[in-house]
């Protein structure tokens, strides 16, 4: 507040330096996320319908009531920082749209309760509570996370379970997983056939190529899955405009979805009882929570690296972690418990990666 | 004329300077009141050698050096002393001031200059000459020029870079400076090069200010001076010694303590040129006044004691309510609380922000973003310095780094969560019993 | 709190982890705290009295032995013979155990023996010392195991109600209706460790908030 100054007899405002700051804002950061969120979350109830809308809405009002509670009756308002809707939307992204609604209202009240709250609030935790929230779902209700809700066209089995029995049981059939869910009779859905009729035919017919049958679907994300991990391109749609304002990072993305790939492929073939190098990476990136893992929840910055490199050793961690959990590990979801994993590790990264970089001070000055 | 890069080097602040760019400097009005500070300059203040009464005469000595690192001070008007109370300079240290009322007759403006040549001028006597006119490190540093220019006999420093990058975003009073007085630099820079015996001359001048290559080429090539002319990368903190430093002689920033030659800022050189040649004693500078609250920015050449409201006056006073006055940059300037306090002979520039500028910012949780790890320019960890601080572990935060924290105000420039952290860290540092200067 | 009252807890709660991981429900939590009561009341008897003896037996031996405890080592040797009897104590009450209640003993398992060495009777010991008198040794090794047992039977039932929604005391299995879709990673051992992470922080509240409440009774 100040008088229109002729010689200053306003109130100056004294504050220290420096007194011009870059633009972004932890306030802002938040809702940001929020938003790049929102096309992949929309699809998803396009596909899912009323049921994935109450699962939606349950862990966001789940989320907020708990932070609500945990910061009114001490007089602090953080409501408005925006990470309690971002943590309860991730929740809820996280899910099959079958759950019972028990499932959303605890995973985000244990998210933001203890996994977050308990710690110390904004910033203080060591574990991303949207991923701890989904494991402690997880673990509790393991066959309720298996409900997944099938589509118009019929299609109920999810790509990955039925990956794994058919590939156990029909390692007979050649080609990807593709071939064998088809072999499976996994339903696709017309598009599918039209579109990849008109590529295979046209554009790919003089090189002797062919996608196989349910690429579109995988690719266009009119899969069977979690509510808000389906839509392959809105995600990274959603990515790309939070790279692009430098909100998240790039490194731990590229780095996790990179030896992910690489893993998959020249492993996932032996872990399969296929040969090496014949295992299915493009089918493994697209299907199950990986992509929104890699890009919403892994990039988060209070439970990730503090410096470059440490991101990439972080990156690579996660794909290691995640490619052992898909392909040998008996939890539901490989990418889940990886994360909470890979986040333990955080610390031991940071002074590893930090303490090459920080100052060496044999001489203590004084 | 080479551009060298530093990969750690600082944060990249928006690129708002008000001022244009190849305006002529203006000379400030003569301040019919002069508070003149008796500390301006690293050690200890100056010795007051005058009582309310005294008539004083321009340029004379008021304030004998009392010390190491002490410095000469000089009276910018000619008058009558009016008083000499204890005010409070900006950034919270208190020191005697005299003030001055203006009255009499000028010994120097608007007679004629007397050039004297000083080639034939032995080291000692030219030291002699800028310690007698209180000549600090007007880059920010303040310490007397005399005693960063002294060598040993018979040995010689390597390189000597002049300075002419401002040192701060939205302040080109030292760019104005070296369109204007070229050639009082080019001489200059031949003085220091032979008190330091220097093996090697370097002008450092910054990415946007490419234009003046040409022409100081030419001038050294009419003085016979051997300089060559790098190119610094416009990153804050541009102009810091080490870092100005590093990308002269390609090797990476040792820190702030440590110097392989010696880097003098351009206004300096401008005032040892004034004080050898001319022999006038630093009684006046050029700093840039700006911010979105003035009407008309611009540099202005100023008595040292001027008050800084004068200033805005002269620059066509407020087009908005000031918010915030800030002495020096916008980066590590210090908030006054009026605009009643004196130009002292560091004071690189004046800002004075708009309302829709200087917002009270609300400090958040860390969110371990790493900004502040990526913009440091001297590799610390200020997040973590931060939390040790305030914890009560300085001692721990000293072994961690904390000693090369130069308070750049990068970390704080870039924390998305306005956390304060230049505050904390200096705080840090006095806590573990040592005030640390640039 | 004041550095006793600190490492009591601090023991407390170390010594209820794995009593808190075994215990899935209520019954097998208040079988484990009886025998934690049992060892350490057991002990809290008969070891002041060992003690007497012993250094009754060690004057005269330096004469026939030719060698006496050393004065150093006998808080050392009194910690070896206090090993010796807390396990001679579960022994006993692991065979009890098996008589009264054999499947509940299969289903523990392996945490009956480690009662002797459970941090809750080495750390009693090593708390009251060489001295003290059997008086004075029963009444904390009394305080000792009700808080142990509470402590113990509250984390299991807020377990056992929220991870497999019903309430076990003995033969008569209590369900609580309404959790039909109960929590069950509760049940696992990472669920135990949260539970008892908020207990252990409950009972540092507790004691913060009782030493503010004495300072200001003092004032």
């Amino acid at each position: 507040m100040s008088d229109p100054a002729q010689g200053g007899q306003a109130r100056l405002l004294l504050s220290p330096a420096p007194h011009i700051k870059a633009a972004s804002s932890t306030v802002g950061l938040a809702w940001l996320v929020v938003a790049s969120l929102l096309p992949a979350l929309a699809w998803g109830i396009a596909l899912f319908g009323i049921a994935a809308v109450r699962v939606c809405a349950v862990g966001l009002a789940a989320a907020v009531a708990a932070e609500a509670l945990t910061t009114v009756p001490f007089k602090r308002f953080t409501l408005g920082d925006g990470s309690a809707v971002l943590t309860g939307l991730i929740v809820g992204m996280f899910l099959p749209a079958g759950v019972s609604l028990v499932v959303p209202a605890a995973a985000s009240f244990f998210a933001i309760v203890v996994v977050k709250q308990t710690f110390g609030g904004l910033g203080r935790n060591w574990m991303n509570p949207a991923v701890g929230g989904v494991l402690f779902a997880l673990l509790s209700w393991n066959a309720s996370m298996a409900r997944w809700i099938p589509l118009a066209s019929g299609a109920a089995v999810p790509p990955l379970d039925a990956l794994r029995s058919a590939l156990a049981a029909g390692r007979s059939v050649p080609g990807g997983p593709l071939a064998v869910l088809n072999a499976a009779g996994y339903p696709f859905s017309g598009a599918d056939a039209s579109v990849l009729g008109w590529i295979n035919g046209h554009l790919l017919g003089f090189l002797h190529v062919g996608l196989p049958t349910g690429a579109f679907d995988v690719v266009s994300g009119m899969v069977v899955g979690p509510i808000g991990a389906v839509s392959a391109p809105l995600l990274l749609a959603g990515a790309a405009f939070l790279l692009a304002r430098g909100v998240i990072r790039w490194e731990i993305p590229v780095a996790y979805l990179a030896v992910f790939a690489v893993l998959a492929f020249a492993l996932g073939g032996p872990a399969t009882g296929r040969g090496w190098l014949t295992g299915e990476a493009l089918f493994q990136l697209l299907s199950g929570t990986l992509l929104l893992g890699a890009f919403f929840a892994a990039t988060d910055p209070v439970t990730s690296p503090l410096s470059r490199a440490g991101r990439w050793a972080y990156g690579t961690a996660l794909g290691i972690l995640t490619f052992v959990m898909r392909y040998f590990g008996s939890v539901g979801d490989g990418v889940v418990v990886s994360l909470a994993l890979g986040n333990a590790l955080v610390p031991l990264i940071d002074i590893a990666a930090l303490g090459a970089l920080a100052p060496s001070h044999a001489r203590k000055a004084g | 004329m080479r551009t060298r890069g530093l990969p750690r080097a600082g944060v990249i602040p928006p690129d708002n300077s008000l001022v244009p760019r190849g305006l002529a400097i203006a000379n400030a009005a003569v301040p019919s009141i002069a508070v003149i500070p008796l500390l301006q300059h690293q050690g200890p203040p100056a010795l007051c050698l005058v009582r309310p009464g005294d008539h004083v005469r321009e340029g004379m000595l008021i304030g004998k050096a009392d010390g190491p690192l002490s410095a000469n001070v000089h009276s910018s008007i000619p008058g009558l002393v009016l008083e000499v109370p204890s005010i409070e300079l900006p950034g919270g240290t208190r020191s005697d001031a005299v003030v001055i009322e203006l009255g009499g007759e000028f010994d120097r403006s608007g007679k004629p200059r007397l050039t004297r040549s000083w080639e034939s001028l032995s080291r000692l006597d030219l030291l002699g000459r800028i310690q007698a006119a209180g000549i600090v490190g007007l880059g920010g540093s303040l310490i007397p020029t005399h005693l960063k220019l002294a060598t040993a006999p018979g040995a010689g420093v390597g390189l000597c870079v002049a300075n002419g990058v401002d040192s701060e975003p939205s302040l080109s009073a030292d760019d104005a400076l070296m369109r204007l007085k070229a050639v009082e630099i080019a001489e200059a820079m031949r003085m220091c090069g032979k008190l330091l015996v220097a093996q090697r001359l370097v002008l450092a001048i910054g990415e946007n200010q490419d234009d003046l290559v040409a022409s100081f080429e030419r001038i050294f090539r009419e003085k016979g001076v051997a300089c060559d002319i790098v190119v610094v990368p416009s990153r804050y903190p541009y102009g810091h010694e080490e870092l100005v430093m590093a990308s002269v002689d390609g090797s990476p920033a040792a820190g702030p303590h440590e110097s392989r030659g010696k880097v003098i800022n351009v206004a300096t050189l401008h005032a040892i040129y004034e004080a050898v040649a001319l022999d006038k004693p630093m009684i006046e500078r050029v700093l840039t006044v700006t911010g979105g609250a003035v009407a008309a920015p611009r540099n202005l050449k100023v008595r040292i004691g001027t008050l800084v409201g004068d200033l805005f006056e002269e620059c066509g006073g407020f087009s908005r309510p000031p918010a915030k006055i800030v002495v020096g940059g916008p980066m590590r300037g210090s908030a006054v609380p009026s605009p009643d306090t004196p130009v002292t002979k560091g004071t690189a520039g004046v800002v004075a922000f708009s309302r829709a500028e200087a917002r009270p910012r609300v400090a958040y949780p860390c969110i371990r973003c790493g900004n502040c790890v990526e913009a440091c320019p001297w590799g610390l960890v200020p997040m973590r310095l931060h939390k040790l601080v305030q914890q009560g572990e300085a001692d721990r935060a000293m072994e961690e780094g904390l000693a090369r924290c130069t308070e750049c105000g990068c970390c704080a420039f870039a924390c998305p969560s306005n956390i304060p952290l230049v505050v904390s860290l200096r705080e840090g540092k006095k806590a573990a019993g040592r005030g640390a200067h640039v | 709190m004041s550095a006793n009252r600190e490492r009591r807890s601090a023991i407390l709660v170390l010594s209820l982890l794995p009593a808190a991981v075994a215990s899935t429900r209520v019954i097998d939590a208040l079988f484990m705290a009886a025998g934690v009561v049992f060892v350490l009341m057991a002990m809290s008897l008969v070891l002041p009295l060992a003690r007497r003896f012993g250094r009754a037996a060690s004057e005269p031996s330096e004469a026939s032995t030719g060698e006496t405890l050393p004065r150093e080592g006998s808080h050392a040797a009194s910690l070896w013979g206090a090993l010796l009897l807390s396990s001679c104590f579960t022994a006993i009450y692991e065979l009890v155990l098996n008589a009264v209640a054999p499947a509940e003993s299969s289903r523990l398992g392996i945490y009956v023996p480690l009662i002797a060495v459970s941090f809750l009777t080495m750390g009693r010991l090593d708390a009251l010392g060489v001295s003290g008198t059997a008086r004075r040794v029963a009444v904390e090794a009394m305080r000792a195991g009700a808080a142990f047992s509470g402590l113990l039977v509250a984390v299991t039932l807020v377990r056992e109600v929220l991870g497999a929604g019903s309430i076990t005391l003995g033969a008569a299995v209590g369900r609580a209706p309404f959790f039909r879709d109960p929590a069950r990673a509760l049940g696992l051992a990472g669920g135990a460790l949260i539970c008892l992470g908020y207990a252990a922080g409950a009972l540092r509240l507790g004691g913060r908030r009782g030493a503010a409440k004495r300072k200001e009774d003092q004032r």
